[in-house]
């Protein structure tokens, strides 16, 4: 899934993890998730639920500051691990 | 084609820390459990996880360097046993009896005893079963009635057994047995006999609700052996027994039972974290949330127990020894019953709750994706082996002659302070 694709999906499931957003369009990919709202308890909700909509599973390194630094290192990630599934996704 | 063991080439290495290779470990355990669903199945003994295990060296574990093991202690047994516990309880069960074994040979057998048999053992060709069990004696470890007979320099062995753990597949046994025939029950020997030195009759079979595959059926053994296989203890039998055998049975059995335990709920965390299994499995409300969160709270705490209690008796025998009157203490003796008893139980509670968050259509299937009702099923024995009942009576009582309540290793720094 080309990132355009992946934005708005991913915005819509990370915009009910953050207590200061309400309108998933309006999510700053470059503002700290912690500075919106967004806990450690928080953060492995969201995961939880990325998991749910995109059918993928999060390894177990996955709660570092560096993922979830903002949305934008957020999608990376979660861009990577779709990336990572696509060739068995194809095949099937 | 057969898939290529996941375990081909492990070999463990003396010197290197078992920490530290915890990899070839993992591989080892991945063997055990490729197989366990039919072990179980068959109720056949776990030959293809045991020949991987004589491969790796591991049966050497407890064997010194001098006589070619790896040289480990009984915190090297709690990650191998849990290792191998996680793959298949029954393969784990055979394995850590047979460093039960190895450790009671290495501490007390005669020198020629150690240097013929200690070597065999390292490299793989010789796993030892224990024979403790006997009828009309009312399970208790430290009596035995068949005496053994003849005097100079062999002996006669002749010893019916209702329960040996892996005894019908093992290559020795180490065997209770009564001095002789004057002898009263609680004076008791222990005897190494090679299974070639003896006749060996399997009797009854092992058709069990769990831990199938160790095989652990009746056996009649009989055999004529030289004097020196004989193992006798200053200090007797029980003191062998309360000072080595116990303390490192205990803590064989909780490492693979805790290993079972761990192996479940890996299964279980994997099944809810794959996408394609996910939907049946997770429903992550706080219910299932609060329920992983106890599984984990029991494998933790038998994990701090476990460890905690193997680092202590190290720290005893490295500090004080074998002859230390602190490991004949009420304090180490309770302990030591509770760690058997509280790993029995929370490793049991800890599958017991995964077969409830996974349901009839999970964990509670036969044949499905995860292996939870074997796990169960193993580890109903857990309580059983050596019965909690018995040690609760012994720790109850033992208890009133304990008033200080503390840990035993505070009477190591007591017994240390100038006067």
């Amino acid at each position: 899934m080309p990132m355009d694709d992946l934005r708005t999906p991913f915005l819509q499931t990370l915009a009910p993890h953050l207590a200061s957003v309400d309108d998933p369009a309006a999510i700053p990919l470059d503002a700290p998730l912690r500075g919106l709202g967004l806990n450690s308890l928080r953060a492995v909700d969201l995961l939880i639920d990325l998991e749910d909509r995109f059918a993928i599973a999060f390894p177990d390194d996955s709660l570092t500051d560096e993922n979830f630094a903002d949305a934008r290192s957020l999608m990376a990630l979660l861009e990577r691990l779709l990336a990572a599934d696509a060739p068995e996704a194809a095949s099937a | 084609m057969p898939s290529a063991s996941p375990a081909e080439g492990v070999a463990f290495r003396p010197g290197v820390p078992l920490a530290r290779q915890r990899r070839d470990l993992a591989a080892v355990a991945a063997e055990a459990r490729r197989c366990a669903g039919e072990v179980d199945a068959r109720g056949e003994f776990p030959a293809t996880a045991m020949e991987t295990i004589r491969r790796s060296g591991l049966l050497g574990l407890l064997v010194p360097e001098e006589h070619g093991g790896l040289g480990g202690d009984c915190q090297d047994l709690v990650l191998a046993g849990r290792a191998i516990g996680s793959g298949c309880l029954s393969a784990g069960l055979i394995f850590t009896m047979h460093c039960q074994q190895v450790a009671v040979l290495a501490g007390y057998g005669s020198p020629r005893l150690r240097s013929e048999v200690l070597p065999e053992i390292a490299e793989g060709s010789v796993y030892v079963a224990s024979v403790t069990s006997e009828f009309g004696k009312g399970g208790e470890l430290t009596a035995a009635l068949a005496p053994l007979r003849g005097s100079g320099p062999t002996v006669l062995l002749e010893r019916d057994a209702p329960v040996v753990t892996g005894g019908e597949y093992a290559d020795g046994y180490l065997v209770t047995m009564r001095r002789d025939e004057e002898a009263q029950p609680n004076d008791v020997v222990l005897v190494y006999a090679h299974r070639d030195q003896l006749d060996v009759t399997v009797r009854g079979a092992w058709e069990t609700m769990g831990v199938r595959g160790t095989r652990s059926g009746g056996m009649r053994l009989a055999g004529e052996l030289p004097d020196w296989q004989v193992i006798d203890a200053a200090g007797g039998f029980s003191a062998l027994a309360g000072t080595t055998m116990i303390p490192v049975g205990h803590v064989a059995w909780a490492s693979a039972w805790l290993g079972a335990a761990e192996g479940a709920l890996r299964e279980v965390v994997a099944a809810m974290k794959d996408p394609s299994r996910r939907k049946r499995l997770r429903r992550m409300d706080e219910l299932v949330a609060e329920r992983v969160a106890r599984v984990r709270i029991s494998i933790d705490l038998v994990d701090s127990f476990l460890r905690g209690y193997a680092r202590d008796y190290e720290e005893v025998l490295g500090r004080a020894g074998r002859e230390s009157p602190v490991l004949r203490s009420a304090a180490f003796n309770i302990r030591t019953n509770n760690l058997k008893v509280a790993a029995s139980e929370l490793a049991f509670e800890a599958v017991d709750e995964l077969v409830k968050l996974t349901g009839l259509g999970g964990g509670y299937r036969q044949g499905g994706d995860l292996p939870l009702e074997r796990s169960f099923r193993d580890l109903r024995s857990a309580a059983l082996m050596y019965a909690n009942d018995r040690l609760l009576t012994a720790s109850g009582k033992l208890a009133l002659f304990d008033g200080a309540v503390e840990p035993f290793v505070a009477a190591l720094d007591a017994e240390e302070a100038p006067a």
